[in-house]
């Protein structure tokens, strides 16, 4: 994982003379198309051959109808945007959180890169994206990757300005290990799948909870290694941040530490999945709560601990990520437009 | 604990509108697993109430939402920010390929120990180079810069010594390492330091100098344009969010909030570093603090308030590390008034200062500096044979 300026990016996407698959998804968020708007333009100037992708997440049950019409404001500016860049976006609707398929998401990936011309690369806009989504996607563009159906994977990620405080959450989700796709409960239950023991790496994030509701479900025998993002661009929002997750950051039980940039954390991640202890009848969960392209490393992390445990034979043994499932928004989440921070996955 | 503390301290409406329960909450747990070197007395709740107990009534309420404010940073912490120092380095001398750490040197201000600390986590940034050890070990520091200009200096110097200034006027980039930039000056004053021996280079061949401070704030910055060759590196940034003393403070949700701790600090500042107090002959027998006396009167000939209000050159942060509170925060915080006068309030300071740090200005910079300033013509020609 490699940050790039946006005159690095524009510069490397313009150096390798692929066309390139521009994946983004409006929602109620002003800073969920502030990507697509800024860059667009930029690729069209340079004569980049580049589709846009425009996923419209829909859900069934709970429509929440003020928030659906922000979702079609911020879906106005983009077409606008994109129109003035003369880019006839291709709109998908996915169906989530009920109804939503993997299964169908990866195709509709898979097809659309195969459209937008001979092995191309792919720009992820994840400012928007629910965390589930960004597995799937990950998942797959590691696939086509692996195919040579796909060149490079850029993400781009505007931040938030600041988040309106409280939250108010509609429901408050439960902890899921994702791909395994059960309760944490079940996984580190007695009567569960395994688990005697558990190694964790919790990565809090801003609403402090979720953290703490990981760690107490753990079985006695666990070792919990903390990582606290502190944004060095926002330090006063990374201190409300830590006060959120007190219980977690001082419990002596607990290693703690913390990361200034997602770099480093991407580097502590893979040095925690190559060190840690492999053996049997163990969970190894990685949460991340923080920073959303995290998620992506969170992957990465979880994949080498696989591969450890295949290589040791270590019986019964589990990794995976742990998301809070179910949780609903009845507020827009974020407020502003923060800073647009690109990265390319190398 | 009196009526009136209680009955602050019970203030639920207080509490809430400022987080002040979650705030000293998170500062006391922060603080139990990593304590303040110089801590005396209980945990922080217990040396804010004992401290509370100690201010006029009216000024309780700006003194608890102040100390709710504090912005403490562990060593664990500022550690973790020479890596990304580490990594900004890297970024930056890859970019003009430079290699590191051959073709760089690394300067500390005030903390030597530092430099290791940042060639082990450079290690991990891929700063693959091979390190000129002996260089590095003998100049850590702008001060040794000097003294070796000055050994240069010498009627017959010594040939190696020659050669060590000529392999560091060789390097490509000077890097200058500084715990913290809070206002700027020291930096300030050990880059212009940097930049005189610099002018000593073969034209064409001047190395770039850079800045990096583990914390560095907007003022520091602002005091640092034009220093060296580029946008000083920080660890941590501090905004003026963070000082007391700047319409952008946003330590406070209410503004009512800032106001009463401005109108705090101001009390504090006026009673224990006012003028008409500072001529009076205030430090009885066995006082524990360091006379801060030249500091103040420094401050203020700078320009700075009378009453040190926000502590040095105005600054009002409110940032305290655990090796040590910072001069530039505000003086409540780390200055003792115990064994003061019995008609003031006797107390220790939530977080008292240890000064034992000596200053380079103190310790014959100057006065090198001075010499190596002077004796550019003859330097040159030791170096390189013309002037």
């Amino acid at each position: 994982m490699k940050e790039l300026r946006q005159s690095e990016f524009i510069s490397s996407v313009g150096t390798r003379k692929r066309p390139l698959l521009f994946l983004v998804a409006p929602n109620y968020e002003p800073r969920s198309v502030e990507a697509p708007i800024r860059l667009a333009p930029e690729l069209s100037q340079l004569g980049v051959q580049f589709a846009v992708g425009v996923l419209q997440l829909q859900a069934q049950a709970e429509r929440v109808e003020p928030l659906e019409d922000l979702k079609n404001l911020g879906k106005t500016l983009l077409l606008q945007s994109l129109h003035e860049c003369q880019v006839e976006p291709i709109m998908e609707t996915v169906q989530y959180p009920d109804g939503y398929s993997p299964v169908g998401f990866q195709r509709f990936i898979t097809e659309l890169a195969e459209s937008t011309g001979p092995n191309p690369d792919i720009l992820l806009d994840i400012s928007a994206l629910p965390r589930r989504i960004l597995v799937t996607a990950f998942r797959t563009v590691r696939d086509l990757q692996v195919k040579g159906a796909l060149g490079c994977l850029y993400v781009a990620y505007t931040w938030a300005e600041d988040y309106p405080s409280p939250t108010q959450p509609f429901e408050v989700g439960t902890l899921k290990a994702v791909e395994l796709d059960c309760l944490l409960s079940d996984l580190v239950s007695e009567k569960g799948k395994v688990c005697k023991e558990c190694w964790a790496l919790v990565l809090p994030g801003r609403q402090g909870f979720d953290g703490r509701q990981l760690v107490d479900q753990l079985p006695p025998t666990r070792h919990v290694q903390v990582l606290a993002f502190l944004n060095r661009n926002k330090l006063l929002r990374s201190l409300d941040m830590l006060r959120a997750n007190v219980s977690i950051l001082v419990d002596r039980a607990f290693s703690v530490g913390y990361y200034l940039t997602l770099r480093e954390a991407h580097s502590k991640l893979l040095n925690w999945a190559a060190t840690v202890p492999v053996q049997r009848d163990t969970a190894y969960l990685v949460a991340p709560f923080g920073p959303k392209p995290l998620i992506f490393c969170a992957i990465e992390a979880v994949d080498m601990v696989r591969e450890r445990i295949i290589e040791q034979r270590a019986e019964n043994s589990r990794a995976d990520m742990v998301q809070l499932s179910g949780h609903h928004y009845v507020s827009t989440y974020s407020e502003g437009i923060g800073d647009l921070s690109l990265f390319v996955w190398e | 604990m009196g009526d009136e503390l209680n009955h602050m301290i019970s203030d639920v409406k207080f509490y809430n509108s400022e987080d002040i329960v979650a705030r000293i909450h998170f500062l006391t747990k922060l603080e139990e697993a990593a304590p303040y070197h110089h801590r005396s007395g209980g945990n922080y709740w217990t040396r804010i109430q004992e401290s509370l107990a100690s201010f006029p009534p009216e000024h309780r309420y700006g003194a608890l939402a102040l100390f709710g404010s504090v912005v403490y940073l562990p060593d664990m912490l500022l550690d973790e920010t020479v890596s990304t120092l580490a990594a900004d380095i890297g970024d930056i001398c890859s970019a003009s390929n430079i290699s590191l750490p051959g073709e760089a040197h690394v300067f500390a201000v005030d903390h030597p120990g530092l430099l290791d600390l940042l060639y082990d986590r450079g290690e991990k940034h891929g700063w693959t180079g091979r390190l000129d050890q002996s260089l590095q070990r003998n100049i850590r520091t702008v001060q040794d810069m000097l003294r070796l200009a000055g050994a240069v200096l010498a009627p017959k110097p010594d040939e190696a010594r020659v050669q060590e200034l000529r392999d560091l006027l060789h390097k490509r980039m000077w890097v200058l390492l500084t715990d913290k930039a809070l206002s700027g000056g020291s930096v300030k004053s050990d880059a212009t330091r940097l930049d005189a021996i610099r002018e000593l280079s073969c034209a064409g061949s001047r190395p770039a100098v850079l800045v990096a401070a583990q914390v560095l704030t907007v003022r520091a910055l602002e005091e640092l344009k034009g220093v060296g060759s580029g946008e000083p590196l920080g660890g941590l940034l501090f905004d003026s969010q963070f000082s007391i003393n700047s319409e952008d403070c946003g330590l406070f949700r209410n503004s009512s909030t800032l106001e009463a701790v401005r109108r705090f600090c101001d009390w504090f500042g006026t009673k224990f570093f006012g003028i008409e107090f500072f001529g009076r002959p205030w430090l009885p027998k066995g006082a524990r603090r360091s006379d801060f006396r030249p500091t103040v009167e420094r401050h203020r000939s700078l320009g700075g308030l009378a009453n040190f209000a926000y502590g040095w050159r105005d600054c009002g942060f409110t940032i305290v590390c655990e090796d040590n509170a910072p001069t530039n925060s505000v003086p409540v915080l780390w200055y003792p008034t115990v064994g003061m006068k019995p008609d003031l309030f006797l107390r220790e300071a939530v977080f008292p200062r240890n000064d034992s740090r000596p200053r380079q200005a103190a310790s014959g910079a100057t006065t090198l500096e001075t010499r190596v300033a002077r004796g550019g013509t003859r330097l040159r020609r030791t170096l390189w044979g013309s002037s």
